[in-house]
């Protein structure tokens, strides 16, 4: 039998605030965490982009971490490791890991993770110390910072999570796809609990010159709050965005018999790959109308029952066209009744942290019924007839579905569908 | 050229950063791994910021026979002499 | 044989009245947080607190307990002849002897026994565990519980760990005989273990002992022991293993949280609060005490004073089920069921 999939536990570390609480009245309250980086490097290697949206508060400030444990992760480690402790204790287990928490096997506790580039800061720290003092000078902890995989290791060690720790490398899509994942684990039967998210922490001079140089960055250093406008005719570009999100998904029976509480259901997942462009998404969004019709026909969901979106909407000039191609190709004439939020216009992009906050975002809106702000968006682009919300807006009572969309490059399509419980 | 005293405490405090072990703790006949629970990447990690604070060497071979914090101070204070 | 007369015993005690005392000068957030690079935003984010009360020169530690022990007697229609005992629990009375207790007891009139202990935080719910058992064993019929801190003297306002969530006040209680049962057995420890991780900065024998020619005070540099804690360390233990004693205390009490009309934790900071609440699956319907927000955290004090608060505030509490758990340096902690006042 398939086991139903629930959400009974999130965690946030974002530019929006330290926790879900604050990440999520800030989303409401339409707030930017898109500020001017204050950095000797950008004057210093004159970074043409000079904004991002770097998370609320320094993570070694965090009550979830000691300094011990801050120095032996990179930054992409310490955010994901805070989320997933705030998801944790959210959940309501007893105790604080899978080996103390009674109700918890910890040998059917997973992790799933997703990250675009792993430990970048460590990397590049690594190579200058390399470079300016030589081979003694390189720190022993410096591979196991740097590897991708180091998120989703540290929260198995921290949360004694034996079934499994995997983790998704797709850029963009990299959490969305982990989501898919944990999901899977459960619904094979293999895993009880998954703690699925993603995280990221590449704010450095090194991506922000790269990303400049493809032109995929808003350049509007002059006023960063409005830099990210996804929709608007006047979007130049994305914007950097750092952090993590946790979700604790369990099996309905396991929430249930430990009488958790239940914020919604992970209804459907849906993945394709576009085949098409490193980086361009493919025009007419064949690949993305796919994974959302999977996501759709694998929650048994009606085109109908879908209330709200969770846009992938990064704000660049091309990219946001493709993604409302697809929406209307599902939803039809439907589509006008879909409140679209672009969430990113709050929170910058996360980039493998991004479907991870962003499937928060959802969960939060079917639980509260509450679709979260679009900021900046001031004359819609004429090419995307979507009803987009621009201030926090109530979704309707009875069972509703929400879904979250997060595209790659690489041309990776990854949809999840969550359902109101 | 740092005095023995001046080596424990710069030591201590890069043991404190590492590991998260009291200052205090750390004194001269402490073993690394007995008494302070240091497993060796800290050790090692441990010794590349001694080599920067005290402009030392410290061959990696050497390290093994560091057991002690004493002997990690003797040989600082041999080696930067 | 002869043998030795004894107390006759009482099957069953309970707190009679709460009394309360706050220190004199209400401070907000934005009066501390340049010597800590900080914001009120950032501290009302972290820790609930957006004021914190503290005592100026003129209040002294002992004045702050006197109020308070004055303030439960009259709410209990007592006066100091009726106590057979008085028990502060304090970490900032300034003298290692003679006892704050005894100079309590003076002024109220009183010459009977009375003695400080030292629990930190938990050491309101250490002096109530203490007089249940006196008035259970007959040693006395009522006894004055006193948790009392002027914290403010032994805080540096530019250390960022524990400093700015500090308040100063007291709390008291009367623990008397009953009719019924009142207090439920308190579960408690200890894990000296960990008596690095809150505390003060040095003891008094280091000063003693420093050398200050070859170790002359810094610029900035505080001399007296001031505190500290290791904040990420304590509220992983305060979040899991406070949950874990609560949830305890319930079952040792033989009632469920439904049961529960009230819960009063130590006032330490109000995400503790909130995580315990969601670990326990409190129902809506129990009265959570934030005393925390306007007081701040007043380590010993922190309890009653939160409790005299939530009965003002909802006088139908009384008679109610109240959860009340204390936590901090040491490790200490304990937790007890009571019958409110």
């Amino acid at each position: 039998m398939t086991h139903k999939v629930v959400v009974t536990g999130l965690g946030a570390f974002s530019p929006l605030g330290e926790d879900v609480p604050t990440t999520w009245k800030n989303a409401l309250e339409g707030v930017s965490g898109v500020k001017t980086i204050e950095e000797p490097w950008v004057e210093e290697y004159g970074i043409p982009v000079s904004f991002a949206a770097q998370v609320a508060i320094d993570p070694t400030e965090s009550e979830r971490l000691s300094k011990v444990e801050a120095k032996r992760l990179d930054p992409s480690g310490q955010f994901a490791l805070i989320a997933a402790r705030e998801a944790w204790a959210d959940a309501g287990f007893s105790g604080e890991d899978a080996d103390s928490a009674e109700e918890v096997d910890s040998e059917r506790t997973a992790v799933a993770f997703g990250t675009g580039m792993g430990g970048v800061w460590t990397l590049l720290d690594a190579w200058d110390t390399l470079r300016e003092k030589g081979p003694r000078r390189m720190l022993p902890m410096t591979v196991p910072m740097l590897m991708p995989n180091s998120s989703a290791a540290a929260i198995s060690m921290n949360l004694k999570a034996r079934a499994a720790a995997q983790t998704v490398v797709s850029a963009c899509a990299s959490s969305t796809e982990a989501m898919e994942i944990g999901v899977e684990l459960i619904r094979s039967g293999k895993a009880d609990v998954v703690v699925v998210g993603g995280s990221e922490a590449a704010i450095h001079p090194m991506t922000i010159a790269a990303f400049a140089k493809m032109q995929a960055l808003s350049t509007r250093n002059d006023d960063p709050a409005a830099a990210s406008r996804p929709y608007d005719t006047e979007r130049d570009g994305f914007v950097m965005g750092e952090g993590a999100a946790a979700l604790i998904i369990e099996s309905e029976e396991h929430a249930k018999a430990r009488n958790a509480s239940i914020y919604a259901e992970i209804a459907g997942t849906g993945v394709s790959a576009d085949a098409y462009h490193i980086t361009a998404p493919e025009p007419s969004a064949l690949g993305a109308t796919r994974a959302l019709r999977e996501a759709l026909e694998d929650g048994n969901i009606d085109p109908e029952q879908v209330v709200h979106v969770n846009a992938h909407a990064t704000s660049t000039p091309v990219g946001d066209i493709p993604e409302s191609l697809a929406l209307r190709e599902v939803f039809g004439e439907h589509t006008k009744d879909v409140a679209v939020s672009a969430t990113k216009s709050m929170t910058g992009h996360l980039l493998g942290g991004a479907g991870a906050i962003e499937a928060v975002f959802t969960v939060l809106a079917v639980h509260h019924r509450k679709a979260p702000c679009t900021i900046n968006l001031n004359e819609q682009d004429p090419q995307i007839e979507l009803n987009v919300v621009t201030e926090a807006r109530d979704l309707p009572d009875g069972e509703i579905v929400a879904v979250s969309n997060s595209f790659g490059f690489g041309g990776h399509n990854a949809v999840i569908a969550v359902r109101s419980v | 050229m740092a005095s023995k005293e001046e080596i424990l405490a710069g030591l201590a405090e890069i043991v404190n950063e590492e590991t998260g072990v009291e200052q205090s703790d750390v004194q001269l006949d402490k073993s690394f791994t007995e008494d302070l629970d240091i497993d060796s990447i800290s050790m090692m990690t441990i010794v590349v910021n001694a080599e920067e604070k005290f402009d030392v060497t410290i061959p990696d071979e050497e390290v093994k026979n560091l057991k002690t914090v004493g002997d990690a101070v003797d040989f600082i204070e041999n080696a930067g002499k | 044989m002869t043998t030795l007369a004894q107390n006759p015993i009482n099957q069953y005690s309970r707190i009679l009245s709460y009394g309360a005392s706050r220190g004199n000068t209400i401070v907000p957030n934005d009066d501390l947080v340049e010597k800590i690079d900080s914001s009120d935003e950032w501290i009302r984010q972290r820790t609930g607190i957006a004021t914190r009360h503290r005592a100026d020169e003129n209040q002294s530690v002992t004045d702050l307990a006197v109020e308070a022990a004055k303030d439960a007697l009259h709410n209990a229609s007592l006066t100091g002849a009726d106590i057979d005992a008085v028990i502060c629990s304090t970490i900032t009375h300034p003298f290692a002897t003679p006892s704050l207790a005894v100079l309590v007891a003076d002024a109220i009139d009183s010459r009977c026994p009375a003695y400080d202990i030292s629990a930190a935080c938990a050491g309101f719910c250490y002096g109530i565990a203490q007089a249940d058992a006196l008035v259970k064993a007959g040693t006395a019929r009522n006894a004055l519980v006193i948790g009392v801190e002027k914290l403010s003297d032994f805080i540096d306002d530019t250390e960022r760990t524990i400093s700015f969530l500090l308040g100063d006040g007291a709390g008291a209680a009367v623990v008397s005989t009953s009719d019924s049962p009142g207090i439920s057995p308190t579960v408690w420890g200890s894990d000296g273990s960990r008596f690095d991780t809150v505390g003060m900065t040095h003891s008094m024998l280091e000063i003693r002992n420093r050398d200050f020619v070859a170790h002359p005070v810094q610029e900035g540099e505080k001399i007296w022991p001031t505190l500290r804690q290791d904040g990420p360390s304590v509220f992983r233990w305060a979040v899991w293993e406070m949950a874990k004693v609560a949830k305890q205390a319930l079952e040792t009490a033989g009632i469920t949280a439904d049961d529960l009309g009230a819960l009063i934790t130590h006032q330490a900071n109000e995400r503790i609060i909130d995580q315990m609440v969601k670990t326990l699956k409190l129902p809506e319907t129990v009265a959570v005490a934030r005393d925390i927000v306007d007081a701040g955290n007043t380590s010993a004090a922190s309890v009653p004073l939160a409790a005299h608060r939530l009965l003002q505030e909802n006088p139908e509490l009384s008679g109610k089920f109240a959860l009340q758990i204390g936590f901090g340096a040491g490790l200490a902690f304990a937790a007890q069921v009571v019958v409110l006042p």
